[in-house]
């Protein structure tokens, strides 16, 4: 094997953001395996003789606030001024009142008169307390992310994109699980 | 993210350090105490199976709560298995392969100064350190340890009330699975960003040592199948605790009481677990493999023969890990059809292995082998790649396999393969190592005569457990002559049980060689193995990691 020194002073900015971008990339890979798993789980678990699932209207809300999240990013990424701040706005109003919806969600099935023995509601209960979790953790990447240092909440950034990409992908997580639990049923 | 202050302090320059040669050292020392454990909880294991109505009055002494009069409890020597099996996979050689190895070496193999992220290092470390002592002490709850095997079968870690050991010991053996899984994916992710991003300008991935290869697809691996471990761990909680029923049968009685409610499956945790347990072997061996490849390159003089087709048979190894996990369930009533296919593609793993054997023979043909302990233990590897590897293509077939299954048959297999390879590799790294981390040379005296001693008793103990288990001998039970037809084994599980107590003697010698050489070693010098890549070379003051 031969030594390859080339002694270039790197950049290191280019290099962390490079190295940000992967782990991201590859924790967001990891996560889509959980959600594989967990919904692996329950496509089995539905073909058994006690599943009765139930409709429900909250996934309609839960839905829209996601979505809202998506579009809110969006629009801080694309404008200016009083319209990026707008779009700031939404996106913090929307994960705030989708993690309240949700957990008011999983907390009225747990305590509900089934509880979680009936295997649909324990699903429910699962995958969107998985996400809730993970979108608490894609909240707090996004602040971090949002406010970058070279150019804090200026939508030009190379966190700021991956502020995105984590953002639209816990909404696109949140469609898939409301799909599986509603529509997959 | 590379950038931290040189720490000054004693706690912050080796306890809470960022310096990832700091934390590699953690790793392979925590590593090398929860060895010792695993190993003599594997001793009392072989004790139990040899001589199982012997009464040892001197260890019921130890541990009161695991014997009878001296005698062995049935649900104590389950327990040991399982911690002897969760421990040395998860705790000893993952950890010390991956964290140690890793840790230490991939940021100076790619050039970089440190880890991409030097405090989700440090804190990978913490969260490991936290997760062993979990598992360390569910020893000390009063309804002792998991007792489900390392596989932690529902429905008998489901249930609370179905052995002692499926009450708090359980809890804590999920607890310390869910922490492990959270500290090595938080390791995988800066393993990868450091590899993929923070190379040394000017060095290409195929410039890279075929360890620093297998760390690469050690992180994807541990990325992507140790995710499925989690959803099975978080749904079995809920079955323990929340009422849920996604592993819990109907229709199951316990001491004449009906269960209430189930309707689960208890085959869905197996797919689920395995789907992570088979990858989890290669998580284990590759590091073993890329040591033993970059061994045979420094020790024979040239570049390891075929280093791409052995960087795609990695690549390919790791990809078809994902496609096999069926083949530990053949007898779980799955479809032939199924099981034929699983069957097929466990088969096909054959390929990059073999292509991996045949560059090895390569490399070694005709050239002149500086046999020093770091390549005796590689080639020592190589052996039991092969045995092991032999014996793996009889079990991927299905009929051989329900014949075979969970005899001693296959615990011969697997710890020749999967843990014995590895073991020599966390061995070989070791030595080959030792002079990059404390400045010194093990005694080569010691290091042969450990490795001459190690692979005979290695050899003596497992082997053996191939006719065992050809001849019917079923594992994990507590006294294996309760059947007529394994009487006849008594003397061989006796000579394996004598072997067993041989190769842990042994290590009593790399223990001593281990810390006796990090104070009176002979000083190494820069380079003693005259390597060429790029641990071994002077650190550039300009280089603070970068992309190519």
């Amino acid at each position: 094997m031969s030594v390859v020194v080339v002694p270039v002073r790197a950049s290191r900015s280019v290099a962390s953001d490079q190295a940000l971008r992967v782990a991201v990339v590859a924790a967001l890979s990891a996560t889509v395996m959980l959600f594989a798993s967990l919904v692996s789980a329950y496509l089995v678990r539905r073909s058994f003789e006690d599943w009765r699932p139930v409709a429900a209207l909250w996934p309609m809300p839960l839905m829209a606030l996601g979505l809202l999240a998506s579009v809110g990013i969006e629009v801080a990424s694309r404008a200016e001024g009083a319209t990026r701040r707008a779009g700031l706005i939404t996106l913090v109003a929307a994960s705030a009142l989708y993690l309240t919806t949700a957990l008011v969600v999983i907390g009225a099935t747990v305590t509900g008169p089934r509880g979680l023995a009936a295997p649909h509601d324990a699903f429910v209960a699962l995958l969107l307390g998985v996400h809730v979790l993970h979108a608490v953790l894609g909240a707090a990447f996004a602040v971090w992310a949002l406010r970058d240092g070279q150019a804090p909440w200026s939508g030009s950034g190379e966190r700021f994109v991956l502020g995105r990409l984590v953002t639209h992908f816990l909404t696109a997580l949140l469609l898939g699980i409301l799909f599986v639990l509603f529509v997959l049923r | 993210m590379s950038d931290h202050r040189a720490p000054t302090g004693f706690i912050s320059r080796y306890v809470f350090s960022l310096d990832h040669r700091v934390i590699g050292l953690q790793y392979l020392l925590t590593a090398m105490g929860m060895a010792i454990l695993g190993g003599l909880l594997a001793l009392l294991v072989r004790v139990q199976i040899a001589w199982p109505d012997h009464a040892f009055g001197w260890v019921s002494k130890i541990l009161p709560q695991g014997f009878d009069e001296g005698t062995m409890k049935p649900e104590f020597y389950a327990a040991l298995f399982t911690m002897h099996g969760t421990i040395m996979i998860f705790f000893v050689l993952s950890a010390a392969l991956i964290g140690g190895f890793g840790n230490y070496l991939i940021p100076l193999q790619v050039g970089a100064k440190d880890m991409a992220f030097p405090r989700l290092n440090a804190l990978s470390y913490w969260i490991y350190a936290v997760s062993s002592v979990v598992i360390l002490a569910s020893f000390f709850v009063p309804s002792g340890p998991a007792a489900s095997g390392w596989t932690a079968y529902p429905p008998l870690s489901a249930l609370k009330a179905a052995i002692p050991g499926s009450n708090l010991g359980q809890d804590l053996w999920l607890v310390a699975m869910a922490l492990f899984i959270v500290s090595f994916t938080l390791g995988g992710l800066n393993f990868l960003a450091t590899i993929l991003a923070m190379r040394r300008p000017g060095l290409a991935m195929l410039d890279l040592p075929l360890f620093t290869w297998s760390m690469l697809f050690v992180a994807i691996l541990g990325l992507l199948a140790f995710p499925s471990l989690t959803a099975a761990a978080i749904m079995l909680l809920l079955d323990r605790h929340a009422g849920t029923s996604f592993f819990m049968p109907m229709g199951l009685v316990l001491s004449g009481d009906a269960i209430p409610g189930g309707g689960g499956s208890p085959i869905l945790w197996q797919h689920l677990f395995w789907f992570l347990g088979h990858p989890e072997v290669y998580i284990i061996m590759l590091p073993s493999l890329g040591i033993t490849s970059d061994l045979f390159t420094v020790f024979t003089g040239r570049r390891v023969f075929g280093y791409k087709s052995m960087v795609i048979a990695m690549g390919l190894i790791s990809g078809m890990s994902f496609l096999v996990w069926g083949h530990h369930m053949f007898v779980s009533g799955m479809s032939p059809f199924l099981g034929s296919a699983f069957a097929v593609t466990t088969t096909l793993i054959a390929v990059p292995s073999g292509i991996k054997v045949f560059n090895w023979i390569a490399s070694l043909w005709n050239r002149p082998l500086r046999l020093t302990t770091p390549m005796l233990w590689a080639l020592g590897i190589f052996s039991l790649f092969v045995t092991g590897g032999l014996s793996g293509i009889w079990l991927g077939q299905t009929q051989v396999d329900i014949q075979l299954h969970d005899t001693a048959f296959v615990v011969a297999h697997f710890h020749i393969i999967m843990a014995g390879a590895a073991l020599f590799g966390v061995f070989a790294g070791v030595h080959y190592w030792f002079p990059l981390f404390f400045g010194r040379m093990m005694n080569e005296r010691l290091g042969v005569a450990h490795f001459l001693l190690t692979f005979v008793f290695y050899y003596a103990t497992f082997f053996p457990m191939h006719m065992a288990g050809l001849q019917g001998q079923i594992r994990r039970v507590y006294d294996p002559y309760q059947y007529d037809y394994l009487k006849p084994l008594a003397s061989m599980n006796a000579f394996i049980t004598w072997a067993a107590i041989g190769l842990a003697l042994a290590q009593l010698l790399f223990l001593w060689n281990f810390f006796s050489s990090t104070r009176r070693g002979a000083k190494a010098a820069a380079n003693p193995w005259e390597a060429s890549s790029l641990e071994w070379s002077e650190p550039e003051p300009e280089t603070e990691g970068g992309t190519s």
